[in-house]
């Protein structure tokens, strides 16, 4: 097996710059994206790996988005502001998400939000409670990240704070 | 030593050597740099542990604490941790070297997580972790233990098989996914362990191949039996019995095109998988009743032994016998419903094994020959 030094540097390396890249390129797409706020519903379950998270389903504004069978898994651009649907990439709108339909819903790789494990239940509740939403940063080519969750137009973390719970008795 | 010290002794009775040779074969292996197997186990726990709390503190997520700076911290431990290994290879520590290798592979799946939480990816955990497959196969090229090897093997088979079930090639309602996926566990095992095998991975990778192999065959072998005892039938649709074809075809066609197996091995590996397609088969169609399949089972074990066998690796040879003769006392039981029948069937049983090896011990010279012969 090749064990030179320059091989085993290279494979020292690899999984860092890896993963370097995808840092960079999250945070490039959150960075220079264009920030929009949508209105979500949502539960909370946990992944093993990064923790407690929300899963969401956001609003975007268009009736019967996904309901048609024929677009089941298939790659569509939405317009949210011309409240339309899109085969590719439309000319016409000033931003568009990039997303394929699942299940009769449109995914587009930004329903998850992670949170800390000790206000997951509030934060759960708060969101079921349709008073959450997301910031997206929208990336040119209909890429979306999630930036923020706030809670009645508040970032998360401040809407906590300034609604502390009061101990249970 | 001890041991090399007794065999120098024999030899230096023998003749074979003198007193000044044995010292000279004693003073190099002496002085061969020793592979301590408790350092490197203790070691090897140590870090597993220790990524599994950097996975749970991760996951805890410390909001109050900015993005960049647990991305920079990441970051610097994945570096510094990649220098000492660098270090470690160079000053030809290999126990070091491996354990370092495991932390840096704990430490990327950990800011793998990371990063799904700091940008809140919305990824199937399959995914994640073939991810960590890719990035991190050179690391795993690079060692000689198996601890390494066999976690990036195991993670890597689960996650495939997974991002199958997910794939939208099985979205077919008809099809019983969970189960064809169990059916084809042992056939991609051994195409992997394979394609380890022509690619002449190393000792590490090939003896964790070896090991998911087996796992894999008892996986298979399992679930066929259990459809055998008349649960209910399979269906794999005309999708799954050509994952199935596919997948053979990758066992038999390059262990037969490849000159690293004998005539022997390339016998006894095709038939094993036409034994275990007929065995899925017979099963998926319900011909088969619990003692037929038993006896696949115990046939498809006598080939894989006589595989091992061949191989002259002892220790699967083993493992694999100490399976058949469990197989055997439960077929005893299951077929004639007594203890006493049990034992007569069993002393029978073991009468002609018994028998067999006298056979093979005094005739496998003239066997390994015929064999040769038929398949030249």
């Amino acid at each position: 097996m090749n064990r030179s030094p320059k091989f085993i540097i290279a494979a020292l390396a690899f999984p860092i710059l890896a993963l370097l890249g995808l840092a960079i390129n999250k945070a490039t797409i959150r960075e220079i994206g264009r920030i929009v706020t949508f209105k979500i519903t949502g539960y909370d379950p946990r992944d093993l790996l990064s923790g407690h998270y929300l899963i969401y389903q956001i609003d975007y504004g268009i009736p019967g988005l996904c309901t048609n069978p024929d677009v089941q898994g298939q790659t569509i651009y939405i317009c949210p502001q011309e409240q339309r649907v899109y085969g590719d990439k439309p000319a016409s709108c000033s931003y568009f998400i990039k997303g394929t339909c699942q299940n009769q819903r449109f995914e587009a790789g930004v329903e998850r939000y992670y949170i800390p494990q000790e206000y997951a239940v509030r934060l759960d509740r708060l969101v079921q409670n349709k008073q959450g939403s997301v910031t997206l940063s929208v990336a040119s080519n209909g890429e979306a990240q999630v930036n923020r969750l706030l809670i009645e137009g508040l970032p998360w973390a401040e809407f906590i704070q300034k609604n502390q719970e009061p101990p249970a008795p | 030593m001890a041991k090399l010290d007794k065999l120098l002794q024999d030899w230096i009775a023998q003749g074979f050597i003198n007193s000044e040779q044995a010292g000279k074969i004693h003073q190099y292996e002496s002085a061969k740099p020793k592979t301590s197997w408790f350092l490197y186990g203790t070691l090897t726990l140590g870090v597993s542990v220790l990524g599994m709390g950097i996975i749970s503190l991760i996951a805890a997520n410390w909001h109050q604490i900015g993005d960049y700076a647990k991305l920079f911290a990441a970051f610097s431990i994945l570096s510094v941790v990649a220098i000492f290994a660098f270090q470690a290879n160079k000053a030809s520590k290999r126990v070091i070297y491996d354990v370092l290798v495991l932390a840096l592979q704990a430490l990327s799946l950990a800011t793998i997580g990371l990063i799904s939480q700091i940008y809140h990816t919305d990824g199937e955990p399959y995914q994640a972790l073939l991810f960590w497959t890719l990035i991190t196969l050179p690391l795993v090229i690079t060692t000689e233990f198996t601890f390494a090897p066999f976690i990036w093997a195991g993670s890597f088979i689960g996650a495939s098989l997974w991002g199958l079930l997910e794939s939208k090639i099985l979205r077919v309602p008809e099809i019983d996914h969970a189960e064809l996926l169990l059916v084809i566990t042992p056939l991609f095992t051994a195409v992997l362990a394979i394609i380890a095998r022509l690619l002449r991975g190393s000792t590490g990778i090939m003896k964790a191949m070896h090991i998911w192999v087996m796992i894999g065959a008892l996986i298979g072998l399992s679930v066929v039996e259990f459809w055998s005892a008349g649960h209910p039938r399979l269906n794999f649709g005309q999708l799954g019995t050509s994952i199935i074809s596919v997948l053979s075809l990758m066992i038999v066609a390059p262990v037969a095109a490849s000159k690293l197996y004998s005539n022997l091995q390339k016998v006894l590996l095709t038939s094993l998988v036409i034994v275990y397609i007929i065995a899925v088969n017979m099963a998926a169609t319900r011909l088969s009743g619990d003692l037929l399949g038993a006896c696949f089972t115990l046939i498809e074990l006598g080939l894989l032994g006589a595989f091992y066998a061949s191989q002259k690796a002892r220790g699967r040879f083993n493992i694999v016998l100490m399976l058949m003769g469990l197989r055997f006392f439960v077929l005893f039981l299951q077929a004639l419903r007594g203890l006493a029948m049990t034992g007569f069937g069993l002393i029978l049983s073991g009468i002609i094994l018994i028998a067999l090896a006298s056979v093979w011990n005094k005739r496998r010279h003239q066997i390994a020959a015929w064999m040769e012969r038929i398949t030249q």
